[in-house]
């Protein structure tokens, strides 16, 4: 695969399709981006690497024209553009590609594809150039999928292919994808990979965004690290392998951390699920929550262990099957209050933006600030966020300020906060550091251990291998809404996690 | 510490200075009639039922909703008291006057529940699905009175003519109400989910709040209260009919929204209601003093609601929204300076 790259001499300026030159930007308190240059080559794939929070995404947002920078410059193609709008980026070339496709399920192929191709003078959508549109894009990447097909029912490979192919056909020529292949199984990965390779020889230019490093190795010309809104290291892929790239992206300072301190399983777990199914998102599901214990969900995304948690949580149905408490089986998981749910999305599911600190840590546990007469208490309200802050640091002056003030670490340990509150017997966790800082994700995952510790039963569901290795005492893993695979977290690593996932149904 | 949830301060005082303001004017226009007693009580008289009424558009649009039904269900009531009055005869006394009072607010609970159903289990915004039950309830109201008014035995009037420490029964009855929904929405955890409800109820649903009950109760109590001002509004007439108070829809969500509840949910305080409908009545007063002669008063003074409605929701989003900037920027301004302090 090496021969087909081009050469890594330094070429003069006009051949960097994407040139950002110390751009800095800031919201509120938080340094997203600190003095960072970076450039792409022309039809190459370059990786751009990072933990969760460490800028990438605000990176791409500033190339896709979506945020100004406050300052610094963006060349694209050669041409240095004041004031890049989203417009003027489309105009360039540029074209995200975003982790959740963006596509309508219920269109066709030939309707995701053309959809932003215009209209002609009557307004009308011109159905048939689309659809020869469709098949010419599609052939350029080698696929063999009918435009008519509703994209709906194509596999999650496919559709980000349709992405790309929509990307391609609209004359896309600097093509940012944001974790192109966290939904996809290993083969597909290759097949995917191999496609990106191709266009890429093509003259397109490819901004990757991963932490899946094999990958990242694998397929890039450059790689680019960056940790905490700054550049660590950028250059030709060559210089780069797998463990020195982790060492860059979390500064060295995380040590494999693993948890040693798991209660012995008892006899009786605290909440189990037997047999439970829900339509042909999850079926046959079996798992056992002990005390003092985590246990790990892991799959691809879309695989189902998402909604496994939620139904343990009672937020969906389950169709067959059951939940128990201590053994007696629980109808209403919803309404029990000894288990918590921490959901993912704090900005839309978790918390209450405008309201204050103490507000949104008191939601879930009112009994703590009723006063005199059994009637709530402003005062007791602001005691019980205070005591939160202290215990979990959130760094703030006073509880009272809203949580949109907040960075994201410390907006998560609100959320944590409102969760732990109530002192539950049982805590489910859905991916709890996304969009934290480096800092922050080693405090939280600290919390999640001695919450443990204290002999809470947690429930663990994390895209992210090393997450789950730093914080589990078992771990399984879904594929198409089915546990496949358990094992002893000492049993297994990063990679084989990666691994084990990647195989797919095979498993 | 639950400012967001009262909403900007400034929106309270601009509406008192509103009320002092109107009130001075009014009294320097009309010095021998405006100012008196009589003029008083006559004005919180005819402000009573319609300020009940916008109890119900601010507990609905607390929790993210809207009650479009509650004339309707006004009248609904209006029209059990009197039939069943007739149906107990003159005689019946005090057992007369509860078994109507009585039956119409069940059937306020009912409707209210039925909207609060329908709300919670279909998950379709409430506008339409109120504005649905709302042609139910008058199309059986004019099934079961042919259209036409209906009316009492007169067993109902104490409540309109009855004062107490100086004040008509009826709005002190509102007093009353408004005081008890003031001090369920801000001291109880009802009212604690109603605000978390109205403020996202995504949110609200994954943190695993009663969202269901919540909603039902909301509705059911706007219900019950809709009936309670049905109740005023026959005992001040003695007559009901479907069609009766057909403007006061619009007016009762003008008061809410003058007293600062966001029409979005999650932000207001109900006590508000009390300054909103004062301004209200004293407009509708200053409205008749000065165009009282012309044929198109009425018209005019729609002109005004309206026109007050967009100016008030206008500047009602800019100051919340003015609000939260700078208590974001002192947040941040703190966290700058300690940090500033730490790394010296």
């Amino acid at each position: 695969m090496t021969t087909d790259r081009p050469d890594a001499v330094a070429p003069d300026r006009a051949d960097f399709a994407v040139r950002v030159d110390g751009v800095t930007k800031t919201f509120g308190t938080v340094h997203a981006l600190d003095d960072v240059s970076f450039q792409v080559r022309r039809g190459t794939i370059h990786a751009l690497v990072g933990e969760n929070g460490s800028g990438k995404s605000t990176l791409t947002k500033v190339i896709a024209g979506a945020h100004a920078p406050d300052s610094g410059t963006v060349t694209l193609d050669g041409e240095l553009l004041e004031d890049l709008t989203p417009r003027d980026a489309l105009r360039k070339g540029v074209r995200v590609i975003y982790q959740d496709f963006a596509l309508f399920p219920n269109m066709t192929v030939a309707d995701n594809i053309g959809f932003d191709g215009g209209v002609n003078p009557a307004g009308l959508v011109p159905r048939g150039k689309n659809i020869a549109r469709t098949r010419s894009a599609l052939e350029t990447l080698g696929l063999t999928i009918s435009p008519s097909t509703v994209l709906g029912s194509l596999s999650t490979a496919e559709r980000q292919l349709v992405a790309i192919a929509r990307a391609v056909s609209a004359d896309g020529r600097i093509i940012l994808m944001d974790e192109p292949t966290a939904a996809l199984t290993q083969k597909e990965i290759d097949a995917f990979l191999g496609t990106v390779r191709h266009l890429a020889s093509q003259g397109l230019s490819f901004v990757f965004i991963s932490h899946k490093l094999r990958e990242v190795v694998e397929v890039a010309d450059d790689v680019t690290i960056i940790r905490d809104g700054k550049v660590v290291e950028s250059g030709p892929a060559a210089n780069f392998d797998q463990e020195r790239i982790s060492n860059l992206m979390t500064g060295s300072a995380v040590s494999n951390v693993r948890r040693e301190s798991a209660w012995e399983v008892t006899e009786k777990p605290l909440l189990s699920a037997r047999q439970m199914r829900l339509g042909s998102v999850f079926a046959d599901v079996d798992l056992e929550l002990h005390a003092g214990r985590v246990h790990g969900l892991s799959g691809l995304v879309g695989c189902g262990k998402i909604e496994i948690g939620l139904a343990l949580a009672g937020l969906i149905p389950i169709d067959q099957g059951r939940i128990e408490l201590d053994g007696a089986p629980l109808r209403e998981a919803r309404s029990e209050r000894t288990i918590q749910y921490v959901p993912d999305d704090r900005l839309t599911e978790g918390l209450m933006l405008n309201w204050s600190i103490a507000d949104n840590i008191a939601m879930n546990s009112l009994d703590q600030t009723t006063g005199r007469g059994g009637l709530q208490s402003v005062p007791k309200l602001g005691e019980l966020g205070t005591r939160w802050k202290e215990r979990l640091r959130i760094k703030t002056p006073t509880v009272a300020a809203p949580v949109s003030a907040l960075s994201g670490g410390n907006q998560q340990r609100v959320l944590l906060s409102r969760m732990l509150a109530p002192q539950p017997r049982v805590l489910i966790l859905n991916n709890p550091t996304v969009g934290v800082d480096v800092g922050s994700r080693a405090e939280i995952h600290d919390l999640v251990r001695s919450v443990a510790d204290d002999g809470t039963a947690v429930l663990l569901i994390s895209d992210e291998p090393a997450e789950l290795m730093s914080i589990c005492d078992d771990i399984a893993f879904v594929v198409d809404g089915r546990i496949t695979a358990r094992h002893a977290a000492d049993e297994i690593d990063e990679e084989r996690i990666i691994d084990i996932n990647g195989q797919g149904k095979a498993a | 510490m639950i400012e967001a949830r009262l909403g900007p301060r400034a929106h309270i005082v601009l509406l008192g200075a509103l009320v002092v303001v109107l009130a001075g004017t009014l009294s320097a226009l009309a010095p021998s009639t405006f100012p008196t007693m009589r003029n008083m009580q006559s004005m919180m008289g005819q402000i009573a039922p319609l300020a009940i009424l916008a109890i119900c558009i601010g507990i609905t649009f607390l929790i993210g909703g809207i009650d479009l039904s509650i004339v309707a269900v006004a009248n609904c009531a209006a029209i059990t008291a009197a039939l069943v009055g007739e149906a107990m005869g003159p005689d019946a006394g005090a057992l007369g006057i509860m078994a109507a009072a009585g039956s119409a607010l069940v059937i306020g609970l009912l409707a209210g529940l039925t909207n609060g159903f329908l709300i919670a289990t279909l998950r379709v915004h409430p506008i339409p699905i109120t504005l649905g039950t709302m042609s139910v309830f008058i199309g059986i109201s004019t099934g079961i009175t042919n259209g036409a008014t209906v009316f009492g035995n007169g067993y109902m009037s104490g409540l309109s003519t009855a004062t107490v420490v100086l004040m008509p029964m009826t709005f002190v009855v509102f007093l009353v109400l408004l005081a008890l929904c003031t001090g369920i929405t801000l001291k109880t955890r009802t009212g604690f989910h109603m605000y978390a409800l109205g403020e996202s109820d995504k949110v609200a649903r994954y943190s695993r709040l009663p969202v269901t009950r919540t909603i039902v109760m909301t509705y059911a109590a706007s219900g019950v209260l809709a009936a309670i001002a049905g109740l005023i509004m026959f005992s001040s007439t003695n007559a009901a009919n479907v069609s009766f108070a057909s403007s006061y829809l619009m007016q009762a969500i003008l008061i809410a929204v003058v007293a600062g509840i966001d029409p979005y949910g999650g932000t207001g305080r109900l006590w508000a209601i009390l300054l909103g409908a004062a301004a209200m009545q004293m407009l509708q007063t200053g409205i008749n003093m000065s165009l009282g002669s012309w044929s198109g008063s009425a018209f005019a003074s729609n002109f005004i609601w309206g026109v007050l409605l967009i100016a008030v929701l206008g500047l009602s989003k800019w100051l919340s929204t003015r609000k939260h900037r700078t208590r974001e920027a002192e947040v941040e301004e703190k966290l700058e300076e300690a940090e500033a302090v730490g790394s010296a």
